[in-house]
Formats: C-alpha cells, sequence, structure tokens
C-alpha cells in the first residue's frame, strides 16, 4: 500500500513544529470563543447572517463586480481584471515598470492572493526588489520557505529558527527574545517602508456601493505599504466582494474573532483612493486588479460555496489533522481543510485531490467556519467526485464489501471469520496495529444474545 | 440498529442499548437480516458501493415508513442515514425517524434523569468524548447532561472537547501515523483531568482508542454511554 | 424603507477599559507634560497645543511623537476612527512610537460608528497599539506602527 502524501508529510515532520503548531492553534481556539461570546449575542445567527450575505454576494457577483468599477473608478481608483496568475502578474509588472526604475524595493503587504498568483518570483523575474514587511512573512522570505499558515505564517517555526534567520541575514545580535526579534525586524523593515516606489497589498473587502478598499492587519506594515510608497496595488479574488459598508461591521467583527480572537484586528483600512491635492501624503495612484484564476469555474459548480470565505483560519486552527501536519504538508498556498477544498476545486481534483482523503472528516471546520461553508460535504464529495474519475487507489475493495453486506449469510459467515482474518497478513492491518491494538470480540455476541432471548 | 463495530467486536454494547430501551419501556425490534449503513464506502468515495448497501438498509429498516422508529448507538450512523442518504440519493426523502441512542432519550422521550446508581465501590472519576458526527445532529452536551445524573461517577470536563479522536474510518488505516498522532493527544487530554473512565457514544471513536490504550497498558476503563446507563441500577 | 436604529453614545468609562486591556491608555491632557519638548508631528489643527507644549516640529520618519484628531471613538472596541486630510499626514499616526489621539466624541459600537457614517476620505479604524503574535504567538507590540497609543478625551 503506497502512503498518502499528507501522510507521508507527517512521518517526516520534527516533532517540535507539531508542537509549535499544535500550541499556537489551541490558543486559537480558545481566544476565538470567548472574543465571539462577547461580542455577539447569538453566534450562531451571526455566521446564518453572514453566509447568506456571501451567498448573495456570488449570485450577483457581475452586477457588483460592475459596480465596484464605477464607483471606485469615480475615486481615481484604477481598475485591472486578470483572468489568471499570469495576467495579474503582467498588470503588476507594466505598473511597476512605468512608475519604478529597474531594481526598486515593491514593499509587499501580507497577501494570500499574490501567493497564489506566485507575484515575488514574477517581481523578481523582472528585475525588483519584493520585500515581505509582514514579520512572519518576511521571516518565510529570508528562509526560501512558504507560509504554513493563512493567517499565521510562520506558525511551524519557532523563536529558535526566527533567531537565526535573523542572524544569518545581519538584523541584529543573537537573541531568542520574541520582542528584540521583533524590534530588529522593524528597524530593517523601516527603510524598506522608506525606500518602496510600490507598494503591493491583498484585499479583505471590496465595497460596490462605495468603491472602497478595506484592509485589516494588527502590525500597521499593511498601512506603510499601502501608504508610504508613490502607488498602491491590491489585488484580490473577484468574490472579495460586499454590496455595502453597512456589513462591515458583521464581517469586521466575524473575521477578526475567528482569526486572531480580536474584538477588531488594530487597523481596518479604508482605502478610498489616492492623495487629494492638498494631502500632505498617500499613494498617488491605486490600483485593483481582480483576480479569477479560476474562481469563475468554481461558481459555477459543486464547490461553490467555497467562495464565502474570508480567510480567517480558524478552520485550521481546530482542525486535528492539520495540528498533526502542519500547513505544508497540503502543498498549496491555501492549507488546512478550507485548503483541502479549495485547492482542488482551483487546481483540480488530477492534481491535488488526495487532500480531501486526509481529514476525519470531524466537522469541527464547519462548526467554527464564520461564513458557514459546508467543508465536510464538500470534502465527501470530492472524494466521490475522484472516485468517479477514477484517480486515487484503492486502498479497500469496497466493492466486495458492499457484495459481503448486501447479504445477511454472507455478513454473518464474514462476523464468524473476523477473529481469524484479522489474525491474516494485511496491509491495513499492519498499518492500524502500528501503534494500537486490533479491536477483538469483548463479551457476548449480540446476535446470539438475541437468539437465545426471543 | 446494531451497527457493524457493535455487531462484529462490541456485542455487550448493543445488548446494554437493548437492556435501557427495554427499562424505559420500549419494544425493541431487531431486524437480523441488517447488515452495514454504507457509510465506510461513502466516506471513501465509492458512492455506488455504498448505495448498494444503502438501499438495502432502507429497505430492511423501513425508511420509508414514517411510523418507523430506527435507534442506534452510533451518532455516525445516524448521521448517515439522515445526512448521507441525502447525498448518495438526492431524490429520495427519509421518512422514517431515525435517532442517535441519546437523542432518543432526551429528546423524543424526554428523559433528563438517569436513576441509579454504578455499582462500584468507590465513585469513578470519568470524562466524556464527544463524539464527532453528533456536530451534524446538534446533540451539543446531551449525553453529558444525562450522564451527569448517574449516581457514582465524578464527571470531570475534557479540555480541547472539540477535538476529534483521529479514527476517521478508513482513515485511521490510510494515514496511521495522522490518525494515531490525533488520537495520542486525545488521550494526552484525557491523562491532565486523571480520568479513570473514557466514556462516549460511538464505538468508531472507542475502538480506536482503546487500540492505542491498550498499546499503552493503561488502566483507563473505556464504556460506551450504553453502557454506563445498564450498568447504573 | 427601515428605520435607521439611533446612533447610541459610548461609555468613557468602558472605552478607558477597553483601551487598558489592549495595551493603550486613556489619558487627561495634563498628562500631556509627559512629552514636552519632544520631536512630533502633528495635525495643522493642534498647533497651539504644540506650541503650549514646546514640541519640536519634525518629519514622519524621525517624530517620536504623533498627534492626531480622530472624528470619533468606538467605546465597545476601543477603537478611534482617523480620517485622511489635509490637516494631517497619514502616516503621522503610524510611524512615530507614540501616537496621541484626541476625540470628542464617542459612540457605542462597531455598528453605531457605521451608522454613524464612516469619513469619506481614507479612513482608518485604530484599535490599540501595532502588534503582532507572529513568533510563538506571543504578543508584541510596536511591530511596525505605534506601541503606544494614548487617547485624550477633548473638552
Amino acid at each position: 500500500m503506497s502512503v498518502p502524501k499528507v501522510e507521508a508529510f507527517a512521518r517526516a515532520l520534527r516533532g517540535e513544529v507539531v508542537t509549535s503548531v499544535r500550541t499556537a492553534s489551541a490558543a486559537k481556539v480558545a481566544s476565538r470563543v470567548s472574543t465571539l461570546g462577547e461580542a455577539f449575542d447569538d453566534i450562531e445567527s451571526a455566521r446564518t447572517e453572514a453566509a447568506r450575505i456571501k451567498d448573495e454576494v456570488l449570485d450577483r457577483l457581475r452586477d457588483l463586480l460592475l459596480e465596484f468599477e464605477a464607483r471606485a473608478t469615480a475615486r481615481r481608483i484604477q481598475v485591472h481584471w486578470a483572468s489568471d496568475a499570469a495576467e495579474a502578474n503582467r498588470v503588476v509588472l507594466e505598473i511597476c515598470r512605468r512608475v519604478a526604475e529597474p531594481g526598486a524595493i515593491v514593499a509587499k503587504a501580507k497577501s494570500m492572493a499574490t501567493e497564489e498568483i506566485g507575484l515575488n518570483s514574477a517581481l523578481e523575474g523582472a528585475g525588483f526588489r519584493p520585500i515581505e514587511t509582514d514579520l512572519g512573512e518576511y521571516v518565510v522570505q529570508i528562509d526560501g520557505d512558504h507560509p504554513s499558515h493563512i493567517v499565521t505564517p510562520i506558525i511551524h517555526k519557532n523563536r529558535v529558527d526566527v533567531a537565526r534567520s535573523f542572524v544569518r541575514e545581519g538584523l541584529g545580535p543573537y537573541t531568542e527574545d520574541p520582542a528584540e526579534l521583533t524590534m530588529q525586524a522593524r528597524a530593517k523593515l523601516r527603510d524598506v517602508f522608506r525606500q518602496a516606489s510600490v507598494g503591493v497589498s491583498g484585499a479583505n473587502f471590496l465595497i460596490a456601493e462605495t468603491g472602497r478598499i478595506v484592509l485589516v492587519e494588527n502590525e500597521g506594515n499593511n498601512r506603510f505599504s499601502t501608504t508610504a510608497p508613490r502607488v498602491h496595488i491590491a489585488v484580490a479574488g473577484i468574490e472579495k466582494l460586499l454590496p455595502s459598508e453597512r456589513e462591515l461591521p458583521l464581517f469586521l467583527k466575524l473575521l477578526a474573532g475567528s482569526a486572531t480572537g480580536q474584538r477588531l484586528t488594530t487597523y481596518v483600512h479604508l482605502i478610498s483612493g489616492p492623495r487629494e491635492a492638498n494631502d500632505p501624503d498617500g499613494p498617488e495612484e491605486v490600483h485593483v486588479i481582480f483576480l479569477d484564476n479560476g474562481r469563475t469555474r468554481v461558481l459555477e459548480g459543486r464547490y461553490r460555496e467555497i467562495l464565502r470565505c474570508i480567510r480567517c483560519g480558524a478552520c485550521l486552527n481546530v482542525c486535528p489533522v492539520y495540528r498533526q501536519v502542519s500547513g505544508h504538508a497540503y502543498r498549496h498556498v491555501y492549507s488546512g481543510p478550507i485548503g483541502a477544498v479549495l485547492a482542488p476545486a482551483l487546481e483540480g481534483i488530477d492534481a491535488i485531490g488526495d487532500l480531501a482523503k486526509a481529514s476525519t472528516l470531524c466537522g469541527a471546520c464547519e462548526e467554527v467556519c464564520p461564513v458557514k461553508i459546508p467543508i465536510p460535504r464538500m470534502l465527501l464529495e470530492l472524494r466521490d467526485e475522484a472516485a468517479r474519475a477514477g484517480l486515487g487507489k484503492r486502498d479497500i475493495p469496497w466493492k466486495r464489501f458492499a457484495t459481503l453486506a448486501g447479504s445477511e449469510l454472507l455478513w454473518r459467515a464474514g462476523l464468524t471469520l473476523l477473529p481469524i482474518a484479522r489474525k491474516l497478513p494485511s496491509a491495513l492491518g499492519r498499518e492500524w496495529a502500528q501503534k494500537r491494538e486490533m479491536p477483538m470480540r469483548e463479551g457476548r455476541s449480540f446476535r446470539e444474545w438475541w437468539r437465545e432471548r426471543s | 440498529m446494531l451497527t457493524c463495530l457493535c455487531d462484529a467486536f462490541y456485542g455487550e454494547v448493543g445488548i446494554a442499548t437493548v437492556e435501557v430501551l427495554q427499562r424505559i419501556g420500549c419494544r425493541v425490534e431487531f431486524p437480523a437480516e441488517q447488515t452495514c449503513c454504507g457509510q465506510p464506502p461513502f466516506n471513501a468515495g465509492d458512492w455506488a458501493a455504498s448505495r448498494a448497501v444503502a438501499e438495502r438498509c432502507r429497505t430492511v429498516f423501513e425508511l420509508d415508513d414514517p411510523a418507523s422508529v430506527v435507534v442506534t448507538p452510533s451518532s455516525s450512523c445516524a448521521a448517515m442515514l439522515r445526512e448521507g442518504y441525502a447525498m448518495l440519493f438526492p431524490d429520495w426523502t427519509l421518512r422514517a425517524q431515525v435517532f442517535e441512542f441519546g437523542e432518543f432519550l432526551v429528546r423524543h422521550r424526554g428523559i433528563v434523569e438517569w436513576p441509579g446508581r454504578l455499582r462500584r465501590e468507590e465513585p469513578i472519576r470519568a470524562v466524556y468524548h464527544r463524539a464527532c458526527h453528533g456536530r451534524g445532529l446538534h446533540l451539543g452536551d446531551l449525553h453529558e447532561r444525562l450522564l451527569g445524573t448517574v449516581e457514582g461517577i465524578e464527571w470531570v470536563g475534557l479540555p480541547q472537547a472539540e477535538q476529534c479522536c483521529g479514527f476517521g474510518g478508513a482513515f485511521s488505516a490510510t494515514h496511521p501515523k495522522v490518525s494515531t498522532g490525533i488520537g495520542m493527544e486525545k488521550l494526552a487530554q484525557v491523562a491532565t483531568t486523571g480520568a479513570e473512565m473514557l466514556v462516549s457514544g460511538d464505538m468508531g471513536c472507542l475502538m480506536h482508542l482503546k487500540g492505542l490504550l491498550s498499546r499503552q497498558h493503561s488502566p483507563i476503563e473505556v464504556r460506551h454511554f450504553a453502557q454506563v446507563l445498564a450498568e447504573a441500577q | 424603507m427601515a428605520v435607521q436604529k439611533p446612533v447610541v453614545d459610548g461609555d468613557w468609562e468602558l472605552l478607558r477599559i477597553r483601551l487598558e486591556s489592549l495595551g493603550a491608555e486613556l489619558r487627561t491632557i495634563e498628562s500631556l507634560e509627559e512629552i514636552r519638548g519632544r520631536r512630533a508631528i502633528w495635525d495643522t489643527r493642534l498647533a497651539d497645543l504644540a506650541i503650549d507644549l514646546g514640541l519640536i516640529a519634525a518629519g514622519v520618519w524621525d517624530a517620536e511623537v504623533g498627534l492626531s484628531i480622530a472624528e470619533f471613538a468606538i467605546g465597545e472596541t476601543g477603537s478611534v476612527v482617523l480620517a485622511a486630510g489635509p490637516e494631517s499626514a497619514r502616516l503621522g499616526s503610524l510611524a512615530p512610537p507614540l501616537n496621541v489621539v484626541f476625540v470628542r466624541r464617542l459612540v457605542a459600537t462597531l455598528e453605531d460608528a457605521f451608522a454613524l457614517g464612516m469619513p469619506a476620505a481614507t479612513t482608518v479604524i485604530v484599535t490599540g497599539p501595532s502588534r503582532t503574535a507572529d513568533i510563538e504567538g506571543i504578543l508584541v507590540r510596536g511591530v511596525h506602527g505605534p506601541g503606544a497609543v494614548w487617547v485624550v478625551r477633548e473638552p
């Protein structure tokens, strides 16, 4: 029996990574519960309402996108459309080439969309210097690593890892104090903000009615990256729209509570466009690049509700499998339960459909999801789709199982033989018995007991 | 509905379930031709194989009949009948009333107290593990509340109760490292409570945790919800 | 047409508690003596106060203190709402290690804040000091933005 990829990752993972991920995840699960409990009288109806609004957005997506474009354009925000990653990167590069010198610094605020399109390598390939300015993303970048979590990119690293990287990069003397490490990064990245010609961010919400870009963050690097450079470019998936700002309080509270257990993130930035004539600072140009990259296809298919996602990461934090395998096992920018659906939905099940099987279907993800995405149902549907497409190995001969279960006689014969069968060598049995005793019949047989007493 | 695991290994859980049902005045039938509900192949993605098994189950338990009441000591089998079949057969409607065992006692029969005492010399310290399939059935803390009224047990809260045991059916064999890793984490939480007994409402979880415990030669007793109620006299 | 729920005023004591739990402070004007003579950048509407406090005019990147005026504060979340405009540099509330924010009006909740209306200009809702928990989930304040935020109630 060949080992599934996620399982193989888990076997190769260092124990301390599991510890880091587990500890941080458990803390976030606890703070999420207490914060949302205080923020909402009825969290259940808040989640239902948020799901309804997101569904409405998906239903009216075309109209809302056009409305946003019209409003934003009236604010002098330039709106671009990219059908795939290459097109999105091309738009960014065209802007950079127009406004910045070769070799110019591009300040990157944390953004999953730019991870998705691989913007950093596109910028580097064109001779620019993209620098991640979120502390975690910065560490990921200098280590040549990938984020292992949507919200906390270096959940898989500990302070010693960060300390070693900072010494290597010449940020300061070796220290394992998180506060001192943070200050070393602050000093280094200040220069980046001052020197950058272009700032690139994602977007948390785009408001159709007002044409504004909404960004949330805690560190302040996002505000710097979108304020200090001459040009700000926001790359956003087309599903990021909200009809109006009236929906924002609900979503801001759900996002902050679900992601980091805060009532509100430290900064909620409502960007109305480039600086006005008399403003002392602010960007001269603001661009929004709408990214499709497979989303329209997802919108029309079986996994449509996955586009409700607001990237809070709560499903990762609560997921028992994620805690054992960490984000890299998912081999995609979107990891954890959301990634197990979104990655194959965007890329195709033949590419990465195996993720759907790396789940116990426990349903904790759906329970915490602020927009009630039915992730377990989608994982089942992905498994069905993969099986029908003839993908994946059949570990267990289910057809034979069905034959057995199709007849009382065969079924009972099978049960009688089980105590013998469990002694036979089988790949599945071996895997089970690595760390667990095989089950055995305990006490009386129900069927015999029932027969005897009736 | 007995469930595969109780049919194969844990007959005592089925017996306890029947004893409890009879004690509260139910007339229990056991259709001997029952086999499996079809969940294992369903979860594995082989819906064709699952449909074949599920169709048989629909007939055996008369699931088209509103007068039929099905009780099973497993939230996972109950969830399969109530939610899984809706996915397998989009044009079919479940008419029978299907209950997870604890749900039947509390919600259908209105039993909120279980008069009785565990026959032990000393009160036993116990934790309850919520089976994950209870989420879809919205069972909440229904089992814990009923068990809390049984005398002779000191219940302690299980930290990180929302965490799965790691069983996940075929997952436990296809992803053994992940599955046992999750299970060990669950047992570590159990250990923090100092519990002498681990109780749950689903033998899937308990089979897996029991397998881990006995490999560690742990003295922790593993009991199904139905067994605790049956033992309390 | 639904009737708009009236905007509810907030409780200053609750704001104080919220700010403190965030690691920020509700300050009196008198307590600003502490920043006397510092290098600062301020909202031009605060020029008189800056002179009174003997503040030394500095650029965004050199200032030790940034003085801002909020449109209003939000009690439930412990936030202040800052709008961009010709009177103040956007980076003035972000780059200096200490941000002093003057505020007159307080609304109760985030919903009230949006019902009252967010400024049309680029706006930031600031809730406490800049923070990160990227390294082992340990909270560190002042990562890129100010590590200290003082909110001063204007009479």
